[in-house]
């Protein structure tokens, strides 16, 4: 009957779980880094020549030359995105609610489109005898394969980011405060810089950031188009340390490292715009603007946003589609070079296609089951257990949030070759299952503790205090109230994990082909047409289950 | 026997005392209310007797058992003291249908499945909510939420009922009216009942006894009408409101402040105070004004209007005169 004074066993029990898992899955890789990066003979468990490889890799020009290329790249996506995006949103805040929500859904596209499917089609549209030319006569090759090109490509592919977070922000500010300001005296042009603009600089400026470490991040589109031209940022040139021999370790680590840092810098830029800005505006002005009724506003609206969406989602998923039904690409857009070939050679039995599809599909399975799981396990532990750990927690469970997929992979490979692991998931599909699961921990656990932090804590005290113990609690109460939030997170973590091209291209065993490494592997060796027919392939997967899982977020309990 | 006592419990947070030496004993059967403003220490010692929390030191004994023993290392978890706890935000599970949350402590208690049914049709009679036993609680009004919290703590036949704050989130007529009934269950069942609250108005409509805290420690006890006719000092008449605070020395007390009780001064024509009227307002069912006395504001009660502006003269009952520390 009598219990010793420490309350329970079960929370020391599962902080410890979270964080091992978390360690092993986030952990190990950062310090195995960072460990290469400073011990350039940590493989032969030496730790001999510290710091020796660092200034000479930081000062090669070649790397030097792609962290600048990275950082201007990054510069100029994040501004062509912003300068997209902003006026989309002011003229999005004088729209009628259902011509708003049309526009939403359009925009909504480019997330579905994954980078490297975008600047294949992109390919498909510009270069010499693309559809542009075989249609209009002209071709943007040159333009395409420049530092404009990329910079044009992954802006329009990142703008909506910035679109939506703006949007939102111009709802909750509304009119109210532009109102006052005009009662006051301002003309339009004075209201919109001294009122709107400043109030909505910190949603643009925070989901500028995340423009900026998407790019910074990106893989495809660099590694597609950029090797045309000989333009090398920060990932294209770890992926080359090591596909090219000698493979450097060293090298690639001290990239990664760059790579995170920054990342984690603009992270942290954004957490605190964030932090800081978030309750300014005072809840009851939420008060929407009125819908413009002037004919030329309107006019210009709709002409400005079917122009965004002609170029940002027409034009590429056209591409995308009429390549998916082609037969060959030099056979044109010609009635008979269209058949349903490329969709029977994807899903002929036994094909490649198909079994990396279904690599794709069980792995995208599994790290939805288990990041749902682990994101419920850490987001109980962080919002209920309050322990003196928690710090270390929550910082494990962000830090993916700015670790770059190349530096995921870079850090498995580096982790679990070391020889003294007695088995190793190297080489086997356990670590990309590991890559997925380190990517993709964020949003369950982000998405779960958000919903938890909301379950005022009285509905477990009622519990205890009813007689159950924690286990109950969780199964009774808590899980089936969360399950909504984890069917939601485990259903983007499986959109995502089906396009993911980054850590699968590092990781995959040989022979094993994911989604996204065969489509890759097509473009590779010139079979454009069933790579893009896969492609078509998993937009569609990622609109589907994207779909089904916000509907079912959003039979949440109030 | 179902008396509960707590003695020399400690609490701190980091550097803060949140809990400092109380002890506290509640007789069988009565309605102790702790009053306190916010960050006295009030919910903490609350969720000390229901074990959501553990003190630091001190002991809790309820039921005839001991809750809590610091020296002798017992603790006793939450789900091990079968009391009954209403919270101030309900805490009903928006999954779970009303009859289904008030069934969940039966069936932590592994009860039959009909005696369960049986008992929770009982205790839904007993808060009138029988017609609402399958609706999920988001269909019910704020009144209603707080009856099917109060039925599924009185579900499991505790001895011992926690109440935090249960009519705050409640509108006044409401108020009353849910008071009432707590009131008449509670007597009726003969529980004993500890009820938090920063609202003297609650701590009146509910209790027996009330106990006063601050800064952690608790200053005064006793029955709402002498501790709203005596408070020990300043500090408790001005947070029970208790009356006009006036300076001293005053009708032969001797003390740095005198209090007023709130119905001791009336007008009168045959007053030796004279004051002016500075405003007047209605107030359930009577007047109520205040009137500046030698340059001090004292707050009157009056059947009939005074208009501001009006010179009045004003007679003190000294016997509800007190003297005041601090």
């Amino acid at each position: 009957m009598y219990h010793r004074l420490n309350k329970s066993r079960l929370a020391p029990a599962l902080w410890f779980t979270s964080l091992v898992t978390l360690v092993i899955i986030v952990g190990l890789p950062m310090i195995a880094i960072i460990l290469f990066a400073v011990f350039p003979k940590i493989n032969e468990l030496s730790l001999t020549a510290p710091f020796s490889l660092l200034i000479p890799n930081l000062t090669d020009p070649r790397l030097s030359g792609a962290i600048a290329n990275s950082l201007m790249l990054s510069a100029s996506v994040t501004a062509v995105a912003a300068l997209t995006a902003l006026p989309l949103s002011l003229l999005r805040a004088r729209m009628s609610k259902r011509q708003g929500q049309f526009w939403d859904v359009c925009f909504l596209i480019p997330f579905l489109i994954p980078p490297y499917i975008g600047s294949l089609a992109w390919m498909q549209l510009l270069q010499r005898n693309g559809f542009i030319e075989q249609l209009f006569g002209f071709h943007a090759g040159a333009m395409l394969y420049s530092f404009t090109g990329i910079t044009l490509v992954m802006a329009l592919n990142l703008f909506p980011l910035i679109y939506f977070s703006a949007s939102r922000s111009l709802m909750v500010i509304g009119s109210r405060y532009g109102d006052i300001a005009r009662v006051c005296g301002a003309n339009p042009l004075s209201t919109f810089f001294r009122i709107d603009l400043p109030l909505v600089l910190p949603a643009l400026v925070s989901s500028g950031l995340i423009v900026f470490i998407l790019t910074i991040e990106e893989f495809g589109t660099p590694e597609i188009l950029g090797r045309r031209f000989g333009f090398e940022v920060m990932v294209t040139a770890v992926h080359d340390k090591f596909t090219n021999w000698p493979v450097d370790l060293a090298g690639a680590s001290v990239l990664c490292c760059v790579l995170i840092l920054l990342a984690f810098l603009a992270y942290r830029g954004q957490q605190m715009i964030v932090a800081v800005y978030q309750t300014q505006v005072d809840a009851n002005g939420f008060a929407t603007a009125e819908p413009s009724t002037s004919v030329l506003l309107r006019l210009l609206t709709v002409g400005v946003f079917a122009l965004v969406a002609i170029i940002a989602v027409a034009l590429p998923l056209a591409s995308v589609t009429a390549s998916a039904f082609m037969d060959t690409m030099s056979g044109g857009l010609d009635r008979d070079n269209f058949s349903l070939r490329n969709m029977q050679t994807v899903f002929a039995p036994g094909s490649d296609a198909i079994n990396a599809i279904l690599t794709s599909l069980s792995l995208a399975i599994a790290a939805a089951l288990l990041t749902a799981l682990i994101g419920f396990l850490v987001a109980f532990t962080l919002v209920r257990l309050p322990s003196r750990g928690t710090a270390m927690l929550d910082f494990l469970s962000i830090l993916p949030n700015s670790i770059p997929g190349m530096a995921v992979a870079v850090g498995l490979i580096l982790t679990w070759n070391l020889p003294f692991w007695p088995v190793t998931p190297y080489n086997t599909l356990l670590i990309l299952l590991l890559a997925y699961l380190c990517l993709m921990l964020p949003y369950p656990i982000r998405m779960l503790t958000t919903a938890l932090r909301q379950l005022p804590t009285s509905l477990d005290h009622a519990a205890y205090v009813a007689g159950a113990n924690e286990i109950t609690v969780v199964r009774r109460i808590l899980a089936p109230l969360l399950a909504p939030v984890a069917f939601a997170a485990g259903f983007i973590v499986f959109a995502i994990s089906t396009r993911e091209l980054v850590t699968s291209l590092m990781l995959s065993p040989p022979g094993v082909e994911t989604v996204a490494t065969f489509v890759f592997r097509q473009f590779d060796q010139g079979s454009m047409n069933v790579g893009m027919a896969m492609s078509l392939l998993t937009i569609l997967l990622s609109a589907v289950v994207i779909g089904a899982g916000q509907r079912l977020a959003g039979r949440t309990f109030r | 026997m179902n008396s509960l006592n707590l003695h020399g419990i400690q609490k701190s947070f980091g550097q803060t005392d949140v809990l400092v030496d109380i002890d506290l004993t509640v007789e069988a059967g009565t309605f102790v209310t702790l009053l306190g403003p916010s960050g006295c220490g009030k919910t903490t010692l609350l969720r000390i007797i229901a074990g959501l929390d553990a003190p630091d030191s001190g002991t809790v004994h309820g039921r005839g058992m001991t809750f809590v023993d610091t020296q002798a290392g017992i603790f006793i978890p939450p789900q091990a003291r079968e009391l009954g706890y209403v919270f101030q935000d309900y805490g009903l599970w928006p999954h779970l249908t009303v009859a289904e949350n008030v069934a969940f402590p039966l069936q932590m208690r592994a009860m039959a499945k009909a005696d369960i049914r049986e008992r929770v049709t009982e205790v839904l009679g007993a808060v009138q909510l029988l017609n609402h036993a399958d609706k999920r609680p988001e269909k019910l009004s704020g009144g209603q939420k707080q009856r099917v919290s109060i039925a599924r703590a009185l579900a499991g036949k505790p001895s011992l009922m926690l109440f935090d704050e249960p009519l705050s989130n409640l509108d006044a007529n409401l108020r009353e009216e849910l008071g009432y009934e707590i009131r008449r269950l509670t007597r009726e069942l003969g529980l004993t009942c500890i009820n938090v609250t920063h609202d003297r108005r609650e701590a009146q409509l509910l209790s027996d006894s009330i106990a006063l805290m601050k800064d952690g420690r608790i200053h005064q006890v006793g029955p709402p009408d002498t501790l709203f006719q005596n408070p020990i000092d300043v500090w408790a008449a001005t947070f029970l409101d208790a009356g006009n605070l006036l300076p001293g020395p005053l009708f032969g007390l001797d003390t740095p402040t005198v209090l007023v009780g709130r119905s001791a001064a009336t007008v009168d024509p045959t007053g030796t105070l004279h004051g002016l009227v500075t405003a007047t307002l209605y107030i359930d069912d009577r007047y109520e004004s205040l009137i500046q006395v030698e340059g001090h504001q004292l707050k009157v009660f009056t059947a009939t209007r005074l208009n501001p502006g009006e010179l009045v003269c004003l007679m003190i009952d000294t016997r509800s005169v007190r003297s005041l520390s601090g």
